[in-house]
């Protein structure tokens, strides 16, 4: 078994040395060496404890980050939700404003709470907010678990910026669907009248819902982070038989 | 194929979860012994704690929490059960990593419960952020990890059979 193995590793060798010169065209030769040595060190082994522990040590600062930037990581959101919504339903959304970690709903049906007082000859236009937020928590738990991962840079920005499209979406679902449950279910019924849904309809519109907020958010970024470090999570579960294999036989 | 599994089930159990009489003899009980539960523990040390079907509140200051959809750890227990389910195990390998991972997930979110009520009559901007995200997140995390651990249970037990004599 072991003899098998030498040859192999010798021509992997080979295969460092022979690119060298390609690399050698543009740099010194010692950076070239150096660039060509970092790319055959192999990722350091991680276990199970110590990558549980560095992604709960990442949480605490990648959530503050994530709630400090939260304005500008929903802006993508707010711009597709003011292209759906308004899009799809022309008679029932007006606009989508993000409002700092808000959404503000504009609706085009006109509203006047009881007990108002608006100036003569003014209408009250039915708005309401959403928090933007809690469909986004899922990204700083992906990314905690990405930095906790030994991969290199390049692997955790590809897989850090393909997963934050995928929760831009997930975000996008969960607003549009709690849009769609403000204005059916939890206006005034006179303007609940007025979208014209099936009882059909609305069961689905309550089961999007519910997806889009308790599992989406939560499932999404596990998924993505499962995908791409497979790797990774091979060497996680053969810990064990790596220990097995060093302990000395009888 | 696991994918397909994984989404069936997830899809499958979440939509039977929202069932209303699923939800009258399952969810609703479930969520009133964990209330009862948290406020148990929480009556060893704080005598102004009282427990009423799924609220908890302070007899002092009046203020309460209850505990709704998402906040019962049914969610994180629907994953664990899609993903258990989309691994190559024995029937006995399944049940044995449910039953450790349902535990697992319901201790914590008793914490989160303790910890919620408790955040609450400190500061409400903490409870909201704690409540919408952080334990949102951890919740999911600790279903992650007991799924990880159960995975290496079943790998020590392939190398035990595989191993030579």
């Amino acid at each position: 078994m072991s003899k098998q193995q030498k040859p192999r590793r010798r021509k992997s060798k080979q295969k460092t040395s022979a690119s060298r010169p390609v690399s050698t065209q543009s740099v010194s030769q010692p950076e070239a060496k150096a660039r060509v040595q970092a790319a055959a060190k192999p990722l350091p082994q991680r276990s199970l404890r110590v990558f549980l522990g560095l992604t709960l040590l990442w949480l605490g600062p990648v959530f503050a980050l994530w709630y400090m930037l939260g304005p500008i990581l929903l802006m993508p959101v707010a711009w597709l939700a003011n292209l759906i919504l308004p899009g799809l339903y022309p008679h029932a959304f007006e606009a989508v404003e993000l409002q700092a970690y808000t959404f503000d709903i504009v609706t085009q049906f006109n509203y006047s709470p009881p007990g108002a007082q608006l100036p003569a000859g003014m209408v009250g236009q039915y708005v309401f907010s959403l928090n933007g937020l809690k469909y986004g928590y899922g990204l700083p738990l992906l990314l905690a678990l990405i930095l906790a991962s030994p991969t290199r840079i390049p692997h955790k920005l590809k897989y850090f910026a393909l997963g934050f499209v995928i929760i831009v979406l997930v975000q996008l679902w969960g607003i549009c669907f709690e849009s769609m449950i403000g204005l059916i279910f939890k206006s005034d019924p006179s303007i609940a009248m007025q979208m014209n849904s099936s009882t059909l309809g609305r069961e689905l519109l309550a089961l999007g819902y519910q997806l889009g907020y308790l599992i989406l958010p939560a499932v999404t970024p596990l998924i993505i982070w499962g995908l791409s470090h497979y790797a990774f999570l091979q060497t996680l579960l053969s810990d064990s038989r790596a220990v097995r294999s060093s302990e000395p036989t009888a | 194929m696991p994918l397909v599994i994984f989404f069936s089930v997830l899809l499958g159990l979440f939509t039977l979860e929202l069932i209303n009489p699923v939800q009258i003899w399952v969810i609703q009980p479930l969520t009133a012994g964990i209330a009862h539960i948290s406020a148990s523990l929480l009556q060893l040390f704080d005598s102004t704690v009282h427990a009423q079907g799924i609220l908890i509140s302070n007899r002092e200051t009046g203020q309460a929490v209850s505990i709704q959809p998402g906040c019962n750890g049914v969610e994180a227990m629907i994953c664990l059960t899609a993903a258990v389910m989309a691994t190559p195990a024995t029937w006995r390998q399944r049940l044995f990593g449910l039953g450790i991972g349902y535990l697992a997930i319901q201790a914590l979110n008793i914490l989160r419960v303790i910890s919620l009520f408790y955040l609450l009559q400190w500061n409400q901007v903490w409870f909201e952020w704690a409540h919408l995200y952080l334990w949102q997140a951890l919740i999911i995390l600790d279903g992650l990890i007991v799924y990880l651990l159960w995975l290496r249970t079943l790998n020590r037990v392939q190398t035990t059979e595989t191993a030579p004599a």
